[in-house]
């Protein structure tokens, strides 16, 4: 059958399928803070966040409904320490979280903030010098995941988690104390 | 026998680990080394929550209703901006060995009056799926074949790079490796084929808007109006590599055609005694600045291939150019049908009179174009026997 103009069936954003925005609503406000967690910016963790939805949107219907949440926590960490690794504005980055602790609203005074700005350094630095796997297993549990999301995120068994996480920790810990101590 | 770190740190969170909840708390119960041990544990998780908590988002989460908002805009746009395909000259894809490339505009060209629009002009992309256009483009082709400003635009603004060449390959397992992708052969054809693998390539269209309006001055189209956003910008298509299965005299069609003057850089179809092709490779992607209006470049197309304004900007607002692949077919001559073909849907395109077909059709992210002599129930019989 030959395709007129007017049997042409266009897809478009405005005719989203349903299953994105219910992924959407639900996802939503954990990848944002677990992104913002490894870039430490409003904006670009929400840039981040929509980028990781606009591939779950091209990756469609490939990604299973069970596994959904793995995924997107997966490609969402992947783009925070991408964004981690290519960032060339440190600078820019240490005063935007300046202001970001002023958006708060808390009585900050400059050496308080001084003193936040330097442990989130801190706590970044340590994470960027970590084992990629043993970094993101980091952030994926204190961005609140369940094991089962956490092993889904990160393709290993549930059973494991407990251990990675212990490793990770220790590491973390380690790579800390390096940088209090230097 | 104690509990190992591991098991310590998630009977902290209440979840299991080599052993059950229970059972860890029924070791810790009994075990003092471990419950010393899951101390420490607990607290370099306490300092390391702590640390992590600095991180916590300053400020909510932006509402989910813009949110959303947001990414529709974004897949909107990114939509747009994937689809652009740049000219090609048809150079570089008439050669035997650039076979491959065909893929792209495959079906297009089967059909001589169109070949020459077809090869050379803006196309859609993210292939995953095709529609027809029926057009009627007069003798656009030839208009434009003896165009110097078209011959400077090619040579000038477009540039090819291949990753090597063409190569012969014994096995579709060595095909597969090569090409990186498992390579699949129709099981109703049962003759050896000659396989070849096509590098990937990639090529960058910079858009000359002055030149290209001259082009269409010169073919006596100004009516077609670009949209100015396109002077500059980059586009550049990447073919993935793909792989070409050769059944019968292909080879044989190919050098008998040569012999008697056959000129693979023209856009004239190969006469095939019994030669059937078949072409797969990753479906093509195309990547262009972002901001460029698609529909009007869409309905400039179209207009080359011979619709009236208004019919253009039906169509091209009616198509997702994101990701379908729109072939024109000539209005008169030419039957085209939609087709399931491998479990999904394909286009058949026969010309009337001729005991020839071609095949198309997108799977599971490959591109497949099939094209030999024979019916419609042949082609599909060798469709659906993929494996």
């Amino acid at each position: 059958m030959a395709l007129t103009a007017d049997q042409a069936r266009p897809k478009t954003a405005d005719h989203a399928e349903p299953w994105l925005e219910a992924a959407f609503r639900q996802h939503w406000s954990r990848v944002y803070a677990l992104l913002f967690r490894l870039v430490g910016d409003n904006d670009e963790a929400e840039d981040l966040a929509l980028e990781t939805f606009w591939r779950l949107y091209r990756r469609s219907p490939v990604v299973d409904e069970n596994k959904l949440g793995g995924w997107l926590y997966r490609v969402a960490t992947n783009l925070g320490f991408n964004a981690l690794r290519s960032r060339r504005r440190r600078k820019q980055y240490e005063a935007r979280a300046g202001a970001s602790a002023l958006e708060q609203g808390k009585p900050l005074d400059p050496a308080q903030a001084l003193e936040q700005n330097q442990e989130r350094q801190r706590v970044h630095t340590a994470l960027e010098r970590m084992k990629p796997r043993s970094a993101r297993l980091l952030v994926l549990r204190y961005s609140n995941l369940t094991y089962a999301e956490i092993a889904e995120a990160m393709g290993v068994a549930p059973g494991s988690v407990g251990t990675l996480l212990a490793r990770a920790e220790t590491e973390f810990e380690r790579h800390y104390r390096q940088l209090e101590g230097g | 026998m104690h509990l190992s770190d591991g098991d310590l740190r998630a009977y902290l969170d209440n979840q299991p680990g080599s052993l059950t909840i229970e059972q860890a708390r029924v070791h810790l119960d009994a075990c003092d080394r471990c419950r010393s041990r899951l101390e420490l544990v607990s607290g370099r998780a306490e300092e390391i929550s702590h640390h992590l908590t600095n991180l916590s988002p300053t400020r909510q989460a932006p509402p989910v209703g813009a949110a959303f908002a947001q990414l529709q805009v974004r897949i909107t746009e990114k939509e747009k901006t994937d689809m652009w395909k740049k000219m090609f000259n048809p150079r570089y894809r008439f050669a035997w060995v650039a076979l491959g490339l065909l893929v792209v505009l495959g079906m297009a060209l089967t059909i001589p009056s169109v070949s020459a629009i077809a090869n050379s002009f803006l196309g859609l992309f993210r292939v995953q799926q095709v529609t027809f256009v029926a057009v009627n483009p007069g003798d656009l082709p030839e208009r434009l074949g003896s165009s110097s400003q078209f011959e400077a635009l090619l040579s000038q603004s477009l540039q090819v790079e291949e990753s090597g060449d063409t190569q012969a390959v014994a096995t579709s397992a060595e095909a597969g490796q090569l090409a990186g992708f498992a390579v699949r052969l129709p099981a109703e054809l049962d003759s050896q084929p000659e396989l070849f693998v096509q590098p990937a390539a990639s090529a960058t269209f910079n858009v000359d808007l002055n030149r290209i309006q001259a082009i269409l001055a010169e073919v006596g189209r100004t009516d077609i109006q670009l949209p100015a956003e396109i002077d500059g910008a980059a586009v550049r298509l990447d073919l993935p590599a793909g792989v070409s299965a050769l059944y019968g005299s292909c080879k044989a069609d190919l050098e008998a055609a040569q012999q008697h003057g056959y000129d693979p850089d023209a856009n004239v179809m190969l006469s095939r005694s019994d030669c059937t092709t078949l072409v797969q490779m990753p479906s093509p992607s195309i990547s262009a600045p972002p901001g460029l209006d698609v529909a009007a470049l869409g309905q400039a197309y179209l207009q080359v291939l011979g619709m009236s304004p208004e019919e253009a900007a039906s169509f091209a607002e009616n198509v997702d150019w994101t990701t379908t692949l729109v072939v024109p077919v000539p209005r008169y001559g030419t039957t085209y049908q939609e087709v399931i073909v491998d479990g999904v849907t394909g286009a058949l395109i026969q010309q009337a009179g001729d005991f020839e077909y071609m095949l198309f059709w997108v799977k599971d992210g490959m591109v497949y174009a099939l094209n030999g002599p024979g019916n419609a129930q042949m082609a599909l019989e060798i469709g659906n026997s993929l494996k």
